[in-house]
């Protein structure tokens, strides 16, 4: 490898922008050659003193903030030991006291500790009351959210995703107090266990993802996966309820231990939607996004269901994927979106998710596909087209580009297909500023295929049956054997947002709205 | 660990003691973590777990040794807890390139220092503009993309930007370590 190439993959690597499969050969190189470790130590060198000289420089320029000064070099050296210094003292007292002291809550005064916990995840539009937590990371006390949604990675291995408005005290890395609002818990494989506390609960996981929302009159608890124990913080009760999977209680904060019943998933979480989508559609819609991101980690994998994973950077890139924020509080042909999420598709954004089971064309008389699609007037100039391919199961590159199906709108707003490299476009664009609901079939004629695609502007009724007329319709090529990826790009100067990603096996399961706010 | 007594001076000396010695280590020390995780957050993470860790170990220190190569036993340790920790959500290198790593990095503790001040000379050859965006890239917590926006400019052109004003640091470094008669 050249010494360019090398510089260009580190260079991919500190910016969180390598692949794996680059990665994987860095990693290599670095193992075997004793001068490609040199020229990387001397890069990180490069990145360690950019670090150092620009926090010394915020040190010069603001010195002394709240009493302490605030740059990594104190708060990692000075601070850690006030910290312990600190803790040290705080355990003397409660010692000497017997009883149990709690440190101050609010603004930190002076040297006050810094006990990290995590890593906050948040979406741009988060809006905190108290200081949110800075270097994308939080510490013990008040965390308020009053818009947005935001995830806590605390370091135990537990996500705690806040939607706002929310009022969490962090406790440590495997502890808090909900005093307000709700939160979604998702205690991973690799944590010891977290608890949650309310006012006058308890809550203790069992290998759980569970979900809780405090008001003023009552507590709800919905247990996704596992189960939770909820007990009272009343020491002169031994009340102790095990709430399953499946299950959801709602307790008076008057009575905390009195449990009620109530049908689970009655909130709206987003666990909830997605299994009314599925039971709505039947057997018959084979995958489902509804960009349901809480914290907006496409990553994850965790939105909708027949996936493999999360979505992964089509290219070489391993950084920005699409980013998912709130949709608005309208309603698209029948879908109630309040408190919903969609996908910002923008900056030429490539990104691909792999399918749980390949879809098997040859079992199928047709495949369909809907999304909600909303073309914004900076799409209008430039590369601003926005495609969706179903990529076959290939390990060729090759392959896979020559066979791809795919549908999108071009550069000017043009509905088109592409079966498998033979194109057709329609010359009446969709309209910009609107959302607009896009059905593709892929209709098996064995031994050729043909796609088509209907699109519906607002105003529209959605056929319950499917169309015998399609806005571009007919394309034939030869059949794909297997769909195994689904693929999302668009041009540069692209500004898209996407909402409601499915396929199945029938006009109706992708095209008949749910309205799962309702 | 030995708890602090405030009202003991020879617990106020050895925390004068130590605080002074992990200032004066602290840049070569991040160094040291950076070259093994590549990821500044996570190695911020590392470094003030590491500090905490150092704290409560200071009694095993011996003066009469390097505190720069006990700091570093102590800081792979952390990297490696933090591997297992965090290998499955990102993409890290693997115990044995990382323990190379550590390895070499750890014999590096002059040449992270040299190339700082090195680096600091290069940076007054840049001008204002550049160093204001390589500071805004490096001061805080906001990722490229983030300052991007800020900036009103394309990530993947500052992404570029970047990668240049990074390169040409990196051959001033070299020459002006060579004039001074050091490593390169």
């Amino acid at each position: 490898m050249s010494d360019d190439s090398l510089s260009q993959i580190i260079n991919h690597l500190i910016n969180g922008t390598i692949n794996e499969e680059d990665h994987s050969e860095l990693q290599e190189l670095l193992r075997d050659d004793p001068q490609a470790r040199a020229k990387f130590r001397e890069r990180m060198d490069l990145e360690a003193s950019l670090h150092t000289w620009a926090s010394e420089d915020v040190l010069e320029a603001h010195p002394v903030v709240n009493g302490r000064r605030s740059t990594w070099a104190l708060v990692g050296a000075v601070a850690a030991i006030a910290a312990v210094l600190l803790i040290s003292f705080v355990w003397l007292k409660q010692s000497q006291r017997g009883e149990q002291t709690q440190i101050a809550e609010g603004p930190r005064q002076g040297l006050d500790p810094v006990i990290e916990c995590g890593h906050l995840i948040q979406q741009a539009d988060c809006e905190w009351k108290q200081i949110p937590p800075a270097n994308g990371r939080f510490s013990r006390g008040l965390m308020e959210l009053t818009a947005g949604v935001a995830e806590l990675r605390f370091d135990s291995g537990t996500d705690v995703v806040l939607e706002s408005p929310c009022l969490l005290k962090i406790d440590s890395s495997d502890s808090a107090q909900l005093l307000a609002g709700t939160v979604f818990v998702d205690v991973t494989e690799v944590s010891n266990g977290f608890l949650l506390t309310t006012p006058e609960a308890n809550i203790v996981d069992e290998g759980t993802q569970y979900a809780v929302s405090l008001n003023s009159e009552s507590t709800e608890v919905h247990v996704f996966d596992g189960s939770v124990i909820w007990t009272t913080t009343d020491t002169s009760s031994n009340f102790e309820d095990r709430i399953i999977s499946g299950e959801a209680r709602r307790f008076s904060r008057d009575a905390p231990h009195r449990p009620h019943r109530i049908p689970f998933g009655k909130r709206q979480f987003v666990r909830r939607v997605e299994a009314e989508i599925r039971a709505a559609a039947g057997a018959q819609l084979l995958v489902y996004d509804g960009f349901e991101n809480l914290a907006g980690k496409l990553r994850r994998g965790r939105s909708g269901f027949g996936w493999a994973g999360g979505w992964e950077s089509a290219g070489r890139g391993h950084g920005q994927l699409a980013e998912v924020i709130d949709a608005p509080n309208d309603s698209v042909f029948g879908i109630d979106r309040e408190g919903h999420r969609l996908l910002s598709v923008q900056d030429g954004i490539d990104m691909r998710r792999k399918l749980d089971t390949p879809i098997d064309v040859s079992s199928h008389s047709s495949i369909f596909m809907s999304l909600l699609v909303h073309r914004t007037k900076s799409s209008s100039d430039g590369q601003a087209s926005f495609q969706v391919l179903l990529e076959p199961d290939s390990n060729s590159p090759r392959y896979t580009r020559r066979h791809s199906v795919s549908w999108g709108i071009t550069s000017k707003g043009a509905p088109y297909v592409n079966n498998a490299g033979k194109v057709l476009e329609t010359a009446f664009p969709v309209p910009v500023d609107q959302t607009c609901l896009l059905v593709f079939r892929y209709a098996v004629e064995e031994p050729n295929s043909a796609a088509t695609m209907r699109v519906y502007v607002p105003g529209d009724l959605v056929d319950q049956t499917e169309p015998t007329v399609w806005t571009v319709s007919g394309v034939q090529s030869a059949r794909v054997s297997r769909f195994n990826s689904i693929r999302v790009n668009s041009g540069k100067d692209g500004v898209w947002q996407l909402d409601e990603l499915k396929i199945g096996t029938s006009w109706s399961a992708v095209a008949n709205s749910v309205a799962p706010g309702k | 660990m030995k708890l602090p007594d405030p009202s003991d001076d020879r617990d106020i000396k050895s925390a004068d003691v130590f605080v002074s010695l992990l200032m004066e280590h602290r840049h070569r020390l991040f160094a040291f973590i950076l070259k093994q995780l590549v990821n500044r957050a996570d190695a911020e993470d590392v470094f003030q777990k590491t500090s905490v860790i150092l704290w409560k170990k200071m009694d095993q220190f011996d003066n009469d040794s390097s505190f720069f190569h006990w700091a570093c036993g102590i800081a792979h340790n952390e990297v490696r807890n933090f591997l297992k920790v965090q290998r499955r959500s990102k993409l890290h290198f693997d115990d044995e390139l990382t323990a190379l790593l550590a390895e070499e990095a750890c014999e590096e503790d002059v040449a992270s220092d040299s190339r700082l001040n090195a680096m600091r000379e290069c940076l007054n050859r840049l001008s204002d503009r550049q160093q204001k965006i390589l500071r805004q890239c490096y001061s805080g917590s906001e990722s490229i993309t983030q300052v991007a926006e800020r900036l009103g400019r394309e990530r993947t052109a500052l992404y570029k930007q970047l990668a240049r004003l990074r390169d040409k640091l990196v051959a001033c470094i070299r020459l002006q370590l060579a004039k001074e008669g050091g490593m390169s």
